[in-house]
């Protein structure tokens, strides 16, 4: 039971320092018109006025802070749409390179 | 400002020679500045920077020479694995030496993004007087990823178990150019070339505003002969997607006051160039490199020209023995240069020069090197001045018989050779998704609209008023497929009478015009809902051509879509024209 646990505060732990991270990275390359702040996870980026370049930019960047790289199925706009979306594509890379 | 014409130039190998435009200022040169264009879809933007870049540096008493790199703009293709395929920062050195093949003047270099690393190999050339670093990419893998991701987001190129990798948003890479550009790496490699007695005594790195990327990089640069600035500018000319791109006159005069201050004063002058025509081998079945395994090849000549009473900036075409008529003329694209979508001018033209056919590839007025009409705008917007060009064109390469021509157009330019074609009754018009509701400039200036124009929908017709009415609303919701079909048939019957551009394209075809009209699904409804399905008499309808390639991109950017008007157009050429000729 304790280590059931442990387990899930690491994935919660995981979970957050993603978010941050991601959220930073939104802050600086997304140009969105609202605050980064107030953003919700599921919040559709490219509505609030992330553009195709800009996405772009998010995605080096991220590739960069997490040390991983999309590939190319990933490289689509659903993937970079919110901040869920990224998260979710990110925990899978590391878990992919973590495995590896 | 300087007064005299560019002046069209090849240099480099026999078997695959690039093509340049030099700049000659009025009166002594001081010395000479190389401009090496950034690659793909930032090349196309940057084009007109480039050129107006060299005018300023000719009032400065610089002579400045800008070129293409092998297998891009006119250029012709690099042949891979031969002694000339050492790439993109060969081709550097091959403009580097030409410059000085023409005197002991200074030489400076300025390259843009992956332009300025390809220039910092300084492969093939001694070292320069100055040289400017302008937005280099900090590796070439990045600038790939980049292009990719951005074709993959807007869409444009498709993912997948077939998606081709080497493929970008108007340009394909060969394998060995990947390898070259992903080999490109300022934040890794040994930066001692560019440090004093490398790449030149004077270099200036200029970085963006906002990238924190270009601050790492900028750290990576501290070397004692590099200065480094900062210049806003970039993301608007480059980071444009729907947008117009705009030159950044910032960035242009930091470098030109930069060059004035480093470059030596004193010079003894250099020679202007005078060679405006080349002849070289291109593949005569297929559209890459006269290399390619099992390609056939012919000789192709080609030079430049200045065409009609404005001057117009054109690359003439035609077979070692010379062009028969029909002459082929391309039209440029919306805002950019000569060379077509992807290049697919270039490559048509030399295709069809080598089938026998002279072909001519020019800039509308203000674009390109073609200068804007006196008294006009510098860029006309869709302006109507367009419609006359081609018309000034056909006049001036068949004066004889004006209509002796085949004209071809994709968007902006796809209206203007439909408009042209209707004053000149050509023998054949090819539009390539050609762009019709739009709102004229003359309209919007709050004047009516010119006479000329008969193709243009403005996009406020009463008839899109009465489409999306609440009633025919109602009956497309309750009998979408019955309402469908009689709205279309409805409005194209209206449209006939209205003569709208469907009946318009009938009348080509009954003027005996051979009409090729290439769309996607959404760029053939204005067609389809004006008159074209009225055109129903067999003679016709076998002059009137209309393919419709749903998933076909507007702009061509796909290369499977460039790939597929190829050979549409080539069998429209080879089938009517040919034959008419022979016979």
């Amino acid at each position: 039971m304790l280590k059931l646990g442990l387990m899930q505060w690491h994935a919660r732990e995981k979970r957050s320092r993603i978010t941050e991270e991601i959220r930073r990275v939104l802050e600086e390359h997304a140009r969105l018109v609202v605050d980064v702040a107030e953003l919700s996870d599921d919040d559709d980026l490219f509505r609030l006025g992330m553009t195709s370049h800009a996405s772009v930019r998010v995605m080096l960047a991220l590739e960069d802070e997490f040390g991983v790289e999309f590939p190319e199925h990933m490289l689509r706009r659903g993937t970079f749409e919110s901040i869920a979306s990224i998260r979710q594509s990110i925990t899978e890379l590391l878990d992919t390179t973590s495995g590896d | 400002m300087s007064l005299a014409r560019p002046v069209p130039v090849w240099f480099g190998p026999d078997e695959s020679p690039l093509f340049g435009v030099f700049h000659a200022p009025e009166e002594t040169t001081r010395g000479v500045i190389v401009l090496c264009p950034p690659l793909g879809r930032e090349y196309t933007y940057s084009h007109s920077t480039f050129v107006q870049l060299a005018t300023l540096l000719t009032t400065l008493g610089f002579a400045v020479l800008r070129f293409d790199y092998r297998s891009t703009g006119d250029s012709f293709e690099r042949i891979e694995g031969g002694e000339a395929a050492s790439g993109f920062e060969r081709d550097i050195g091959f403009a580097v030496e030409y410059v000085r093949s023409l005197g002991t003047a200074p030489v400076g270099i300025v390259g843009m993004r992956l332009g300025a690393n390809f220039a910092s190999a300084r492969r093939g050339f001694e070292p320069v007087d100055a040289a400017v670093l302008w937005d280099p990419c900090p590796t070439g893998r990045s600038f790939l990823r980049e292009q990719r991701a951005l074709g993959l987001f807007a869409v444009v190129l498709k993912s997948g178990d077939d998606a081709d990798p080497l493929d970008f948003p108007g340009f394909k890479l060969s394998p060995e150019m990947s390898d070259e550009i992903s080999s490109l790496d300022f934040m890794e490699s040994d930066l001692g070339p560019i440090a004093k007695d490398g790449l030149a005594n004077r270099v200036l790195l200029l970085t963006r505003t906002e990238r924190v990327a270009d601050r790492k990089l900028a750290d990576r640069f501290d070397l004692p002969n590099v200065e480094h600035r900062e210049v806003p500018g970039q993301p608007k000319l480059l980071n444009v997607h729907d947008d117009w791109p705009v030159v950044p006159t910032e960035g242009l005069a930091t470098i030109a006051e930069w060059l004035d201050k480093v470059m030596p004063r004193s010079s003894p002058g250099i020679a202007v160039p005078t060679r405006s025509e080349v002849t070289a081998q291109v593949s005569t079945n297929g559209l890459g490199s006269s290399a390619d395994q099992g390609a056939q090849t012919a000789l192709v000549r080609e030079r430049g020209v200045r065409l009609g009473p404005g001057g117009l900036f054109a690359i003439e075409t035609e077979g070692e023995t010379g062009g028969s008529d029909p002459v082929c003329v391309f039209v440029s694209v919306a805002n950019e240069h000569r060379v077509g979508p992807g290049r697919l001018w270039v490559q048509l033209s030399r295709r069809l020069a080598a089938e026998g056919f002279r072909c001519v590839r020019f800039d509308v007025n203000g674009f390109g090197d073609s200068p804007p009409r006196s008294g006009g705008p510098v860029q006309p917007v869709r302006s109507v001045t367009a419609i006359d060009d081609v018309l000034d064109v056909a006049r001036a390469v068949s004066p004889e018989d004006p209509g002796n021509v085949v004209l071809f157009g994709l968007c902006s330019s796809g209206y203007q050779v439909l408009e042209a074609a209707l004053s000149l009754l050509p023998r054949g018009v090819c539009a390539l998704n050609p762009s019709i509701v739009f709102h004229p400039p003359e309209v919007t200036s709050g004047g009516r609209m010119d006479v000329r124009r008969r193709f243009c929908v403005p996009e406020d017709l009463a008839l899109a008023g009465a489409r999306d009415s609440r009633a025919v609303r109602w009956f497309k919701r309750r009998l979408p497929t019955p309402t469908t079909k009689v709205s279309h048939r409805l409005w194209s019957v209206v449209g006939f009478f209205r003569n709208g551009p469907g009946a318009r394209l009938g009348n080509l075809a009954q003027a005996g015009t051979e009409v090729l009209l290439i769309c996607n699904d959404h760029e053939i409804q204005p067609f389809l809902e004006s008159g074209v399905s009225a055109v129903r008499r067999p003679e016709l309808k076998a002059r009137l051509h209309i393919e419709v390639i749903h998933t076909l991109n507007h702009g061509l950017l796909p290369s499977r879509d460039r790939e597929q008007v190829t050979e549409l157009i080539l069998d429209y050429v080879l089938t009517r024209f040919r034959t008419q000729r022979s016979s």
